[in-house]
């Protein structure tokens, strides 16, 4: 009777201790799984982008007279060398791969909407077309910003200014 | 016989518990899966413990504000400012059209 008992509670400690494992093993896995996931951080990078975009074009609520001139004629030489007047940095990580950004900046007139008097592109335009795809079917290709606002020329003219910036980096952000 | 009926009964009851932990396991696996999905990042206010800690101060919306002062027709910067409100009741901006204007006023004129 007595060595029946020893073998049942041998028994139940067996048990015991595959359950406290299942339990372990599901606690490793749950805190896995969570933390495992990357924080997607796309979409703030490309605002944090437009958002120094802005601040180089229209610094104070007028647009830098060195891409506008004080006869309101947009220079060509800002556009050439923009991403190091706006500290701008669109390298790609390494040799092998493609550059993971993409901006595009349109300047029309407050009146005068549809003709694009300016335009400055810059980065990677391959994803671009990602961007039009419907619903969130796009949000793990591709992070994409919209963003529009008014400035002054120096004449006191009203510009639009349309800025698209665009971030992949699919692999680093999203599982 | 009735020795054999108790460990019968016995083992049903362990391997339901089994089952249940099994399948509790399993659901908090889910559960995390689910949860780990919406990790989001934001831009929050250096005190974390507020009633709303996120941050929605819109630079950009500030821009078209910085502009909207420095125009001197007080019927084009009316006209301005509706243009402003238009676009943010298209939920254009993060942040309230009147609330900015506000700061930047006071920042501008004390």
């Amino acid at each position: 009777m007595i060595r029946g008992k020893k073998a049942e509670s041998k028994i139940i400690s067996v048990y015991w201790f595959v359950i406290l494992l299942l339990v372990a093993t599901g606690i490793i896995v749950m805190v896995n799984v969570f933390y495992g996931s990357p924080y997607d951080i796309r979409r703030i990078e490309a605002e944090i982008l437009s958002e120094n975009i802005a601040n180089c074009i229209s610094p104070g609520g007028e647009i830098n007279e060195d891409l506008l001139s004080p006869t309101e004629i947009f220079k060509e030489e800002f556009r050439d060398n923009f991403l190091s007047r706006c500290n701008v940095t669109l390298d790609a990580q390494s040799e092998f791969k493609d550059i993971q950004y993409y901006l595009e900046i349109e300047f029309t007139k407050k009146d005068s909407p549809k003709r694009v008097l300016f335009e400055i592109v810059e980065g990677n335009p391959n994803f671009k077309e990602d961007c039009n795809l419907d619903g969130t079917k796009h949000e793990k290709l591709v992070q994409c910003v919209q963003k529009e606002f008014y400035s002054m020329g120096e004449k006191g003219t009203l510009y639009s200014i349309k800025m698209t910036s665009m971030v992949r980096k699919t692999e680093q952000n999203a599982k | 016989m009735r020795n054999r009926k108790a460990q019968v009964g016995d083992t049903i009851t362990w391997v339901i518990a089994t089952i249940i932990i099994v399948v509790m396991i399993l659901f908090f696996v889910f559960g995390s899966s689910l949860l780990a999905e919406t990790k989001e990042v934001h831009k929050f206010k250096s005190r974390m413990v507020s009633e709303d800690s996120r941050v929605n101060y819109d630079l950009i919306l500030s821009k078209s504000l910085y502009t909207y002062f420095k125009i001197e027709k007080v019927k084009s910067q009316n006209q301005f400012y509706e243009e402003l409100e238009k676009m943010e009741l298209q939920e254009k901006f993060y942040d309230s059209v009147e609330e900015r204007k506000k700061e930047i006023q006071r920042g501008f004129f004390g």
